[in-house]
């Protein structure tokens, strides 16, 4: 079992039960500010990236397949669900939130690991790992799926906006076949898919910022290995979720 | 050197290494109380001995407070992370009261919120720091190697600072972790001088000054 929990994936998971454990600690005033806080840095500062991305990576692959199947095809539309609103929006938005926050976060606790401020927030009364951990885990549990959401509406939007000035339709026409393919449940599922990726960006660069060993150079190499096992916890989530849904039907 | 560690029991502080107690101090009564060390990595593991029991309260020569925060968060998270946050006591009111008694004028504890401990000057520093253990005083509090550095001026102002708490806490100990060094200052009123090499024999024994 020690030795287990001495292996990278074993430490993730640690935390991961400990945040889980703790997640009533979040009631306090203060860790609501932080998870505020977090949310915010992680997902309302995303949104202006998410946007821009959402829009043309909608207006693209809709158009594409628009142009390739034909866009008055079920197909057309029941591929533009499962891809791009199943897929590619959580995909995009988690891979977005890694390159952000992911490397923010773990360079943050790097440094404060550097300057011995967990030992002066313990001596302050506050402890540390419910502090610094707990608003930064949740905070992203939080802030991927609204970001995620964000995203499918925007490159749905323009995905139906592209079909209807290239093909020529009603923008009620294209919107209503769509919606009438859509499934509600894989909708929900691709939220709850984004959920689990925040979790794991969270678990991830909070486990690299808070277990250097002090150093400045220990700094930068906890960003990298964040970013590196973050983008692959990610695809792992992703993966399992294809064969879950792939599985299910 | 071989492991330290430290208990309480009946209102009492133990020190103790593999050799036996190495200092007692009574948490009951007050005072100042000074350990000198002979060089810094005893005196951390002393001070990391002392921390871990239950009551005691540890003020390091920075302060102790988190740099990327201001004074006013530093406050707020030391005060009221695990206060009732329906607690009608004004806080505020408190710490401005605190920070006057540190002989801060009105002027400067308006402005000093806002700043960031680093931008402080050491002793502006410290005392912001001590301005919390004022309000919430623990059983006992270990100032941890203040003086290395300082000038003697700075110094004695600081030994001024500290004095207040004894005024408003006269039941609560202090104890000095000191580096030995020829240009230590003197603490008047010093209950007991205890220096690591001989602690058993003179836990107890009257400060020399």
């Amino acid at each position: 079992m020690n030795a287990f929990a001495n292996t990278r994936l074993g430490a993730y998971l640690l935390l991961a039960w400990f945040a889980a454990s703790r997640q009533r600690e979040l009631r306090r005033p203060l860790l609501r500010e932080q998870l505020q806080r977090q949310v915010y840095a992680a997902g309302v500062t995303a949104l202006p990236v998410i946007g821009v991305m959402a829009m043309l990576t909608g207006a693209t692959v809709v158009t594409q397949l628009a142009a390739l199947v034909g866009a008055d095809s079920d197909l057309t539309q029941r591929m533009i669900f499962l891809g791009l609103f199943f897929e590619l929006a959580p995909l995009l938005s988690a891979l977005v939130v890694v390159a952000r926050s992911s490397a923010g976060i773990a360079s943050e606790l790097a440094v404060m690991h550097v300057h011995d401020e967990f030992t002066t927030l313990r001596r302050l009364g506050v402890p540390a790992a419910d502090y610094l951990l707990l608003p930064r885990v949740f905070g992203l549990v939080i802030a991927l799926p609204a970001v995620t959401a964000c995203f499918q509406a925007v490159a749905i939007g323009s995905g139906w906006l592209a079909t209807a000035l290239l093909e020529h339709r009603p923008l009620a026409e294209t919107a209503g076949r769509f919606l009438d393919l859509a499934d509600p449940w894989l909708a929900l599922l691709s939220l709850v898919k984004s959920a689990l990726m925040g979790a794991a960006i969270g678990i991830i660069a909070c486990h690299h910022g808070s277990s250097g060993k002090g150093s400045t150079q220990a700094i930068s190499g906890a960003a990298i290995q964040a970013v590196g096992s973050g983008l692959i916890a990610v695809f792992v989530v992703d993966v399992a979720f294809a064969v879950l849904v792939y599985a299910l039907r | 050197m071989s492991a330290l560690h430290a208990t309480v029991e009946a209102r009492r502080l133990s020190l103790f290494d593999d050799g036996g107690l190495r200092l007692a101090l009574p948490l009951d009564a007050g005072g100042r109380h000074r350990l000198v060390v002979a060089d810094s990595n005893i005196a951390q593991r002393v001070v990391e001995a002392l921390e871990r029991c239950p009551g005691v309260g540890v003020l390091p020569d920075s302060g102790g407070l988190l740099g990327a925060m201001t004074v006013a968060e530093n406050f707020t998270l030391a005060l009221r992370y695990d206060g009732d946050p329906d607690d009608p006591r004004d806080w505020e009111r408190d710490l401005e009261s605190a920070l006057e008694l540190c002989g801060l004028t009105a002027e400067r504890i308006a402005t000093l919120g806002r700043q960031q401990p680093m931008n402080l000057e050491r002793t502006e520093r410290w005392t912001v720091g001590f301005a919390r253990y004022l309000l919430r005083p623990p059983e006992l509090l270990v100032i941890d190697r203040l003086f290395a550095g300082l000038a003697r001026r700075e110094a004695n102002a600081l030994i001024a600072v500290e004095a207040v708490y004894h005024q408003r806490h006269p039941f609560r100990p202090v104890l000095f972790v000191d580096l030995d060094s020829h240009q230590l200052p003197e603490l008047p009123d010093c209950r007991t001088l205890t220096e690591l090499a001989e602690l058993a024999e003179t836990a107890e024994a009257p400060c020399h000054s």
